[in-house]
């Protein structure tokens, strides 16, 4: 059995935390505090995916625009050309696609409709999941062999 | 698999920051050296602590326009989770999903011989499943 980004979803909700382009960078960081996450998707009526925005926007964004930074907008700094995987996607290529593009979280658009966010953190934990999982059923094999 | 393994791609050098260099300094270092995490420490040797993305990005809701400013040792996670270059890549992955954290300091006895992050946990991980899939394929070639 290959496990999925669905499998992914499953347990922990088809749901994501979004902000607004127009809100600060400081209301950003503080949602990000609040809910103890690291990104947050970016989008205007809650559907289209307008970008994604992440800590490291702002950890790297410090260097650039300094003391500004908390006033600025999220539409200014969020990524808006975003990398997006499907429920249908293997782990594995979940993994490859996070490696090769050093991104640490994916959008999961099921036909055009968001339906939720996957982290390297969802990901690791799923895979160890998996590696337990494959150990067992090729034990179970040997033994019935 | 283990630690070392990464380590041996890796190298075991570790990007240290003083605990009154500001984060404007760390934000500046992160940027250059494209990392995520570094080390703190006041003489280059014992670890005072470890600070990342996620604590700037915290402490930008805490201080705003003085963020800039703020001594490192007032950002920075004093309680350092560590692993060893012998600790299999299983059970670092285990440590880092429960604590939910991202990058681990490698000691070696009372050296620090590395920093490790979720990414290069995952990077191992993946050649060593397209490694296991090549040698199952050559099984399968050779039973022919």
């Amino acid at each position: 059995m290959v496990m999925t980004v669905a499998n992914i979803l499953k347990v922990k909700g088809r749901i994501y935390k979004s902000v607004k382009p127009t809100e600060t960078i400081r209301e950003f960081a503080k949602h990000l505090k609040d809910e103890r996450i690291g990104a947050m998707i970016v989008t205007t009526d809650g559907k289209a995916l307008d970008g994604i925005i992440s800590e490291r926007d702002i950890a790297l964004g410090l260097a650039e625009h300094g003391d500004r930074l908390p006033n600025m907008k999220v539409s200014q700094l969020m990524t808006k050309r975003v990398e997006v995987c499907s429920p249908q996607d293997s782990i594995e290529e979940v993994m490859d696609m996070m490696t090769h593009r050093r991104i640490r979280h994916l959008p999961v658009q099921d036909e055009g409709e968001l339906v939720g966010i996957v982290t390297i953190g969802d990901v690791v934990k799923a895979h160890l999941v998996e590696a337990h999982l494959t150990t067992t059923s090729r034990l179970t094999l040997a033994r019935s062999a | 698999m283990i630690v070392a393994d990464i380590l041996k791609n890796k190298g075991s050098s570790v990007t240290m920051v003083r605990p009154d260099e500001t984060a404007l300094d760390l934000s500046e270092r992160l940027r250059a050296e494209r990392i995520g995490a570094a080390i703190v420490s006041a003489d280059g040797h014992a670890v005072d602590g470890i600070i990342s993305e996620r604590d700037l990005a915290y402490g930008l809701a805490a201080h705003a326009s003085r963020l800039p400013t703020v001594p490192v040792a007032s950002l920075m996670t004093k309680v350092v989770v560590f692993c060893s270059p012998d600790d299999p890549i299983n059970d670092v992955m285990g440590v880092m999903t429960q604590k939910r954290i991202r990058h681990l300091p490698v000691k070696d006895g009372d050296d620090l011989v590395g920093l490790i992050s979720i990414g290069d946990v995952l990077k191992l991980r993946l050649s060593e499943m397209k490694l296991e899939a090549d040698v199952l394929l050559d099984y399968v070639r050779v039973q022919r």
